[in-house]
């Protein structure tokens, strides 16, 4: 049964990719990962205020993109899944 | 036209030095004139890699206070004639030396080098802001773990706010038999979280622990590590080198293996 499950099981270089993704956010937004979570969370909020959202389908990713030499550049993408 | 290059991580132990060594080895053979300064005060290890530690007079910190002349304490490599060691001290702290005092000493050096490599310090106190003092270019080198990424991406910001125009990044110690099973990141993971441009990668190979060991850097000698640090000195003098097919021929059943591993 556990020889199964290995082939079910998300790889560990995804979790490590995941997780990377939260802590350089949180790192270079200088907040901690709960505070970016709750972002998300006052971000679909929002949203949920004016559009139809099913909560179950919705992910909003959080992304900051550094253009070169010139500082930090803060870009927020909304991906909103199943609309 | 001599170029300042820091060689810098942020985490410890992902190959900083193993890679300056490296790198200047191939510049070396690529005909280049090039001193490599260790600027680790306290903790010096450039030396023992290169297998240069029994040649050592003067050092970093009697050149600064100037306590011989630069030319006393340049180390020259006889296997490599354009190649040259200026060693850390070992018995002081990274407090012996400032960041403007680093960067009169490499625009000096400048004169006399077409590449001047700096082995930086883990962390970023003193002793990495003493390392990019005087740089112009920076290759931030970085395994594929959370933890090392983590610190270079910490480092490319410092470097970009001290005004470092050139950052590259070397991803060291690669498994590609991990990655084909999806237990390691990839390459393009790595560059795609740190946004970054990429100077070279390098394969997990028993070859760098041997070269160490003996004393001998491995640029290109024919393990695979060796190559791999030759074609980072081919691109940094401006060649344009192709990525190195990192993985070794698959079997079919590797593949099958892999084909299941990965959902």
């Amino acid at each position: 049964m556990r020889d199964f499950r290995v082939f079910f099981k998300k790889n560990s270089g995804s979790i490590a990719r995941e997780r990377l993704k939260g802590v350089i956010l949180a790192d270079r937004l200088c907040c901690s990962p709960e505070t970016t979570d709750r972002i998300k969370k006052d971000i679909s909020q929002v949203l949920s205020k004016y559009i139809e959202l099913d909560h179950m389908k919705v992910k909003i990713r959080l992304d900051i993109s550094r253009e070169s030499g010139r500082g930090v550049k803060h870009v927020k993408t909304i991906q909103i899944k199943g609309l | 036209m001599s170029e300042v290059i820091v060689v810098t991580s942020g985490k410890g132990g992902v190959g900083k030095t193993t890679a300056t060594a490296n790198i200047g080895t191939g510049l070396a053979k690529l005909n280049h004139k090039v001193v490599m300064i260790d600027t680790d005060i306290g903790l010096r290890n450039l030396d023992v890699v290169m297998g240069l530690e029994n040649r050592i007079v003067y050092n970093l910190v009697d050149v600064i206070e100037g306590n011989c002349r630069k030319k006393q304490a340049l180390i020259r490599d006889k296997r490599f004639p354009n190649l040259y060691l200026l060693p850390s001290a070992q018995t002081r702290d990274k407090t012996a030396v400032t960041p403007e005092q680093m960067k009169k000493l490499t625009d000096e050096l400048r004169e006399h080098f077409d590449y001047i490599l700096l082995d930086c310090p883990a962390g970023i106190e003193q002793g990495f802001k003493n390392a990019i003092a005087g740089a112009d270019r920076a290759i931030v080198v970085t395994t594929p773990e959370v933890s090392a990424i983590r610190d270079a991406d910490r480092i490319i910001g410092l470097l970009e706010s001290n005004e470092i125009k050139k950052i590259e990044l070397l991803i060291n110690r690669l498994r590609m038999d991990m990655i084909r099973r999806g237990d390691m990141m990839s390459v393009d993971d790595v560059v795609e979280i740190l946004a970054a441009n990429l100077i070279g990668a390098v394969p997990d190979d028993e070859g760098v622990v041997i070269s160490t060991n003996q004393g001998e850097p491995l640029a290109g000698e024919e393990t695979r590590a060796g190559q791999a640090f030759l074609n980072i000195s081919r691109r940094i003098i401006g060649e344009a080198v192709p990525l190195m097919e990192l993985s070794k021929p698959e079997t079919f059943f590797s593949r099958m293996t892999g084909l299941f591993r990965k959902n």
